[in-house]
């Protein structure tokens, strides 16, 4: 590697911006956080069936 | 009556958290949603790293980077800490969205941030325990960073015996202490009712639901 010291973690395709790392794992772990997230507020949860109170 | 701290406990324990909240056998309705589950499902998470841990500190390093065996319990470490900080984070989203620190929750609030940064050092730790190259490289990556702390050599993320002994025993224990008292929290004051919204008032737990 003509003596560079080369990272062994290879995180894909990633992005840098100042100070700020973004590699696409962590975006496409955020935006499936968004989708679930979305997800369990607008599945409706089962309803009980043969509960006492209802 | 003479003073007794057993009873004084005792009294205490039963008008604080008596056993109809510890064990309730119904929620209230507005509970009835998958945004509840978030937190129950990082307990999830957590229990499978336990019993995962457990399996990898018995065995040691040469096990779980060799055999199969191990190696398939070293990956269920690994994704069991990614649902761990997956469903924490969403819980963390889904709390702030309904001001979960109204009612005197406040601590229960708090007690859970705890549990998030202590969380974060703990998985500093596991990738500074894996034994390999890669933890090899964020221990020598990370040491700049930790000394500009400030901490110097009290947390030294080169030395592997501190980084495992703090991985496997202290920081697990601090997060159990901690959830143990963020979930009794939560018996005492219940789950916080959700946020008025506008056209009708807020259901206060009268209409339950079995649970």
């Amino acid at each position: 590697m003509n003596g560079h010291l080369t990272p062994p973690i290879h995180a894909g395709w990633a992005w840098q911006f100042s100070w700020l790392n973004l590699s696409a794992a962590d975006l496409i772990v955020v935006g499936l956080m968004v989708v679930v997230f979305v997800l369990a507020i607008v599945i409706p949860f089962p309803d009980h069936k043969g509960g006492d109170d209802e | 009556m003479k003073k007794n701290m057993t009873r004084s406990l005792r009294l205490w324990v039963q008008n604080t958290l008596p056993m109809e909240n510890l064990l309730p056998d119904s929620m209230p309705s507005y509970v009835d949603s998958y945004v509840y589950l978030f937190g129950i499902l990082t307990v999830a998470a957590l229990v499978w790293l336990i019993i995962t841990g457990t399996v990898l500190a018995i065995f040691g390093p040469e096990w779980w980077h060799v055999s199969p065996v191990g190696h398939f319990f070293n990956s269920m470490h690994f994704w069991s800490v990614q649902a761990f900080f997956f469903f924490m984070v969403l819980h963390l989203w889904a709390q702030f969205m309904m001001a979960a620190w109204r009612g005197g929750r406040h601590w229960t609030w708090i007690g859970g941030w705890l549990l998030f940064l202590v969380s974060i050092v703990a998985g500093l730790t596991g990738y500074l325990s894996q034994n390999n190259f890669d933890s090899q490289w964020i221990g020598v990556q990370g040491k700049d960073a930790i000394n500009s702390t400030g901490i110097g050599g009290f947390f030294n993320i080169l030395n592997f015996g501190q980084m495992y002994g703090l991985h496997i025993f202290v920081l697990p224990m601090v997060i159990i202490v901690l959830l143990a008292i963020h979930l009794m929290l939560v018996r005492m004051h219940g789950v916080v009712e959700p946020l008025p919204n506008g056209k009708e008032e807020v259901d206060n737990g009268e209409k339950v639901a079995e649970q």
